[in-house]
């Protein structure tokens, strides 16, 4: 459906969705530092500070440590979308936000994590069924 | 009778395939391993990551365990060659069975059972948990950051600990021959250097790599055969250590075969 919706263009997307777990054997600060090793050959000191960078902006600098068991569904979210900005794609695609953040209201708390990587993710669309209108009506 | 042939024939069929599919994993994998662009930070990090749990971690146990085998067997050979008045053949026998045989055996079984399963299990559980679906979204090979690390791992932990073990029973062995009189140490090191000539420390070396390469390739590429189901888990680990108890068996055999017949 995804590869549907973005047509050609699904190399150029980070997907921050359920069905791309994070790496289960390495810490979250590894998981979105392992992209900037990967793809921009950063050493892992420069790739790690800027995987920290990214979790403090979003109030999640206690979770670097820490593995996926361990991370509750909103800071496994912010892995995600951490690992998502790393891919440095021209567009982020947050796949079935409702099952990713599926103990609370998320579409605060998408709309406040989206507000805190403002500089990273200047403008975003809210898809959603019609149905679900109500739920973003607190964000106007 | 045709339905038995059928079937023997299904079967001869589907084991070549999965021979064949084996290979060209491992092809695919020297391609990587040999590639100089391969070795970025990470992927060093995870070798030296490798070598540590599958080297480091199992040292004390695994030193213990093979220095307690040699040190049994070399006191048995050294009684019973006294008894039958055949002392000097002592040496020849612990290089001929002990060091080049049954050393690299019993390392490549200790590190299929710890490392080769867990390398299994984990690729299983990888693949089933779509972690390797975010891999590749990611553009990340997992060929060059899971696969290769492990096996390059594997094959160096494999000749270290290998190599540890034989320089442990070549000590013993002096011990068990001269008890501690350093002063036949140079004499009794000449002897070995004698018994031990370099187109047999190469071949010793080849089969170590040999089944070093043996008990990780097999256990990874099993563990990406299984279709997604987390049940199907155990499935992939008793498929993989039965293929690698194969594996090290047959080069076993070939290598006995090369160096006796």
């Amino acid at each position: 459906m995804i590869k549907q919706l973005l047509g050609a263009d699904i190399q150029a997307t980070a997907l921050i969705s359920p069905d791309l777990p994070l790496r289960v054997n390495l810490t979250s600060l590894e998981n979105i530092a392992l992209i900037a090793q990967l793809h921009q050959h950063a050493s892992w000191a420069d790739a790690s500070q800027r995987a920290q960078q990214l979790l403090s902006v979003m109030c999640a600098d206690d979770i670097a440590l820490k593995r996926d068991e361990d991370l509750s569904y909103m800071q496994r979210f912010v892995v995600k979308t951490a690992r998502a900005i790393m891919l440095k794609r021209p567009l982020i695609l947050i796949d079935r936000p409702a099952c990713l953040l599926p103990d609370v209201f998320y579409p605060e708390v998408l709309s406040y994590i989206l507000s805190s990587v403002h500089d990273e993710i200047p403008h975003y669309t809210i898809v959603d069924y019609h149905w679900n209108r109500p739920l973003y009506e607190h964000t106007k | 009778m045709e339905i038995l042939l059928s079937q023997l024939g299904d079967a001869v069929i589907k084991r070549w395939r999965a021979l064949t599919a084996m290979l060209y994993f491992g092809l695919r994998l020297l391609r990587v391993t040999f590639n100089p662009r391969t070795y970025d930070s990470a992927t060093r990090w995870i070798i030296v990551k490798q070598v540590y749990f599958t080297a480091v971690q199992a040292l004390p146990i695994f030193l213990a365990y093979s220095l307690i085998i040699s040190a049994l067997l070399i006191q048995i050979m050294v009684s019973v060659a006294r008894d039958l008045g055949l002392s000097d053949y002592v040496p020849s026998l612990i290089v001929g069975f002990l060091l080049t045989q049954l050393l690299p055996l019993l390392s490549a079984l200790f590190i299929a059972l710890r490392s080769g399963a867990a390398i299994n299990t984990e690729i299983a559980l990888m693949h089933v948990n779509n972690e390797l679906a975010a891999f590749e979204h990611a553009q990340i090979d997992p060929m060059r950051y899971e696969f290769m690390p492990r096996v390059i791992g594997g094959v160096v932990s494999m000749l270290a600990l290998t190599s540890l073990a034989i320089i442990g029973a070549l000590i013993i062995a002096f011990l068990g021959i001269y008890g501690w009189q350093w002063a036949n140490w140079s004499s009794y090191t000449h002897s070995m250097a004698l018994l031990l000539p370099i187109p047999l420390v190469l071949g010793v070396i080849i089969k170590t790599a040999l089944f070093g390469l043996a008990v990780t390739l097999i256990p990874l590429k099993t563990g990406l055969e299984i279709p997604k189901r987390l049940f199907l888990v155990p499935v992939a680990v008793l498929k993989g250590m039965m293929r690698v108890f194969f594996a090290i068996f047959l080069i076993e055999v070939a290598s006995l075969a090369f160096n006796y017949i």
